[in-house]
């Protein structure tokens, strides 16, 4: 998907767009600053009723530390509606789970919890219910947790029990929900699944669909076996499938993380310290929150509770994964391109210490062909990123390319190049033995050359789904196995091509393995989280007294 | 001198024989069974056998470059001299069936020698001159891309840092760079 604005651009009257942040179902999120220089982030709201636009607006006088501060609900030229808010410059939690997918230390989990607890507590004391928490929406900025995009919460009233979208991710979504209850325990179990997360680094159900993560949300236990001593009884009383039986609201649950888990103490690291520990960002602002009282009242929160109106029942929103801007997938594009020659010269150093030859006649051509094989593979790969999965399309692209790579490297090797002759030369141009397709001709000599380069390629990229060693969460970094069969299947082709045309040098098989090699180092990964057999869960004494507990 | 009427001779009735030929390399024609050009060469006078041989090899290099490049698919880098030895271009050793020898006599001084070479290349060296020349070519596109990816990929890297406070700027400059970049390419 494509942002709607650009650099420069000034779609809001007095702020000037200065890059993209992110697109989802929610809209577009825009670095934006102000004619007086003030750094925002603008949020342009689609698809959004005007009585959830109220809601948004309700939020803009709630003021906690711990939550990104809207600014301002705006209206552009064109009748489009913008959310002015605080930008922050700091990594959210998804980032930071992502980047330790065996989860945090308890200590961490327990300060980004708390943190982010308060400022939920704060919205349900203003009647609000986020409705949307997951580690997205949090960020760290100078050692202070800041939960964000409660621009789809609904402001809740004492008829809150009503319908609304089915919004949020699946994930994090309490059982209830299918059935249309959003009352303020959707938050308490979404808090629930959040901590779980930072204690494992894995949601406690996955699923392949959407319908099957819901029904196991509604079903099944999570595996609590994986959860630190002290947290269990916390995490499953927040997972609990009945709201009755979860705390009754998360003030509840901060004074158990409280009392069954100690903090630091005094002489230990102050909350900020423990949150960069992980972060890395140097802390500015002494953790205030850790002395803020959510319930203290505020006289914004009686008129929030009193201009929210009934809520009105909408069509089901269809949730949209966040995925990286093509800015952000060409930038990462260019830089697997620009490592690939590094894997292509080790390529070339193992077949030139096969040949005993440091001569750039004997390895350039593995070097070349290993880099550009891996670019024809890259470069598909990352456009087919967030497209349907069609196996067949892909492999004839492929194929195309490695038609493209047969002629590059005939040509690299030296043979004659054909050429096009007017049709009209020859009288009968099928019947010339030179003729090669169309009015293109290629001496005799030659032909047996091509056709062997141009069927060794196209087989060799048609025939494997290289693209699957390129996926951001594939199993493994690095795995031995896609070089192998690339290996075993360069040299079935040189067996089997051969009698079809001459097949490329030796090398060519080496540039595939080398190939299948640098696709996976080069290629963006994602750490998958810890998953736990279906055995596992059904067999593993601890996983259901962990659950019980 | 019989020898070089003869290498004269052959020259003269090779058809086609082309612009670039000087007196010093001529292109005899295709041996009709094996389908490699032929030509000779000939050095210059020198005092000592190994001198005119050295010469007669040069001459036989520098012609054969001149040839290569004239080519319908030109080869802009020659082989050297010892790769032309290696290749069997040009005979390795002054044998009296691949070069000629022919001697003046100067008086007092002793005789001067001059050799003549045959230079024999294969549809095979013709094959690997063009891709070594293509090998070239296509090391240094790839150098070229691979600039021009570390370019796109810099603007971007740095965009994100300046959070877009610089994008003209970067910008500017990186279509700059990018231009330099092919000029210097292309000057190659």
């Amino acid at each position: 998907m494509k942002f709607t604005y650009r650099w420069g651009q000034r779609p809001l009257d007095g702020f000037a767009i200065k890059r993209g942040l992110g697109i989802g179902g929610f809209g577009e999120v825009y670095f934006a600053v102000s004619d007086g220089g003030k750094e925002v982030a603008i949020k342009l709201i689609r698809g959004h009723s005007d009585i959830e636009v109220r809601g948004i607006a309700n939020c803009l006088n709630l003021k906690h530390p711990n939550l990104v501060h809207l600014y301002d609900l705006r209206v552009d030229s064109q009748g489009n509606r913008w959310l002015v808010m605080e930008y922050v410059l700091g990594e959210s939690l998804a980032g930071i789970l992502a980047k330790n997918p065996k989860g945090l230390e308890p200590a961490q989990a327990r300060e980004w919890f708390l943190q982010t607890a308060r400022a939920v507590q704060y919205l349900h004391d203003h009647a609000v219910v986020h409705r949307d928490i997951k580690p997205a929406n949090i960020f760290i900025e100078n050692g202070i947790v800041k939960l964000g995009d409660y621009g789809l919460s609904k402001s809740a009233t004492a008829s809150q029990i009503g319908q609304s979208s089915n919004v949020g991710t699946i994930h994090y979504m309490a059982p209830e929900i299918a059935g249309g209850n959003y009352t303020r325990q959707i938050d308490v179990y979404a808090c629930g699944v959040m901590l779980y997360e930072m204690l494992t680094g894995d949601v406690p159900f996955r699923g392949e669909t959407w319908t099957e993560i819901a029904m196991r949300h509604q079903t099944e236990l999570p595996d609590m076996s994986r959860i630190p001593a002290g947290w269990a009884p916390i995490v499953a009383k927040s997972l609990n499938k009945k709201v009755a039986g979860r705390y009754a609201n998360l003030d509840e649950m901060i004074r158990a993380v409280l009392e069954q888990t100690p903090g630091p103490g005094k002489t230990g690291p102050s909350a900020a310290g423990i949150l960069t520990k992980v972060t890395g960002v140097v802390p500015m602002i002494l953790t205030e929150a850790d002395h803020f009282d959510p319930r203290r009242p505020t006289t914004q929160s009686k008129i929030v509770t009193t201009a929210s109106g009934p809520i009105e029942a909408t069509p089901s929103l269809v949730y949209v994964p966040v995925s990286p801007s093509w800015r952000a997938r060409f930038a990462e594009l260019c830089t697997s391109m620009i490592l690939t020659p590094a894997i292509g010269l080790v390529t070339a150093a193992i077949w030139g210490l096969w040949n005993r030859s440091v001569d750039w006649n004997t390895v350039g051509p593995c070097f070349l062909m290993t880099v550009l094989i891996a670019w024809t593979v890259l470069i598909p790969a990352k456009l087919w990123e967030n497209s349907p999965s069609w196996t067949l399309m892909r492999r004839l692209v492929l194929a195309a390319g490695g038609v493209l790579l047969g002629v590059v490297l005939y040509w690299l090797e030296g043979g004659l190049m054909p050429q096009i002759v007017r049709a009209n030369d020859s009288p009968s141009i099928a019947d010339d033995p030179t003729w090669l397709f169309g009015t293109l001709r290629l001496a005799p000599e030659a032909m047996s050359v091509f056709r062997g380069h141009v069927l060794f390629f196209a087989l060799a990229l048609g025939l494997l789904r290289w693209w699957l060693a390129t996926e951001r969460r594939r199993t493994e970094r690095f795995s031995f196995f896609p070089m192998l069969v690339a290996a075993t299947l360069g040299l079935i082709l040189m067996i089997f091509v051969g009698p079809m045309g001459h097949t490329p040098r030796n090398f060519a098989a080496i540039a595939l393995t080398g190939a299948a090699a640098a696709v996976q180092i080069v290629s963006p990964w994602i750490a998958p989280a810890r998953t736990t057999s279906s055995f596992r869960r059904r067999f593993d004494p601890n996983s259901r007294t962990g659950t019980r507990a | 001198m019989k020898s070089l009427l003869l290498v004269l001779m052959m020259g003269a009735v090779v058809p086609g024989a082309l612009a670039q030929e000087t007196d010093a390399f001529s292109h005899i024609g295709p041996d009709p069974k094996t389908g490699n050009e032929i030509f000779i060469a000939i050095g210059e006078f020198r005092s000592s056998p190994e001198k005119a041989w050295q010469v007669a090899l040069e001459a036989a290099r520098d012609g054969l470059g001149v040839w290569l490049a004239a080519r319908p698919t030109p080869v802009r880098n020659p082989p050297n001299l010892s790769e032309m030895l290696r290749l069997k271009i040009v005979p390795d050793t002054r044998e009296p069936l691949s070069s000629q020898e022919e001697n003046i006599d100067t008086g007092p001084n002793g005789s001067m020698v001059r050799y003549s070479v045959q230079v024999t290349v294969s549809p095979d060296h013709l094959r690997q001159f063009r891709s070594k020349d293509r090998l070239n070519t296509g090391t240094w596109a790839m150098l070229g891309l691979t600039a021009m990816l570390m370019l796109v990929a810099s603007f971007f890297r740095l965009d994100e840092m300046t959070r877009g406070y610089l994008t003209a700027i970067l910008g500017t400059g990186g279509v700059l760079l990018a231009l330099t970049i092919c000029y210097i390419l292309w000057s190659r």
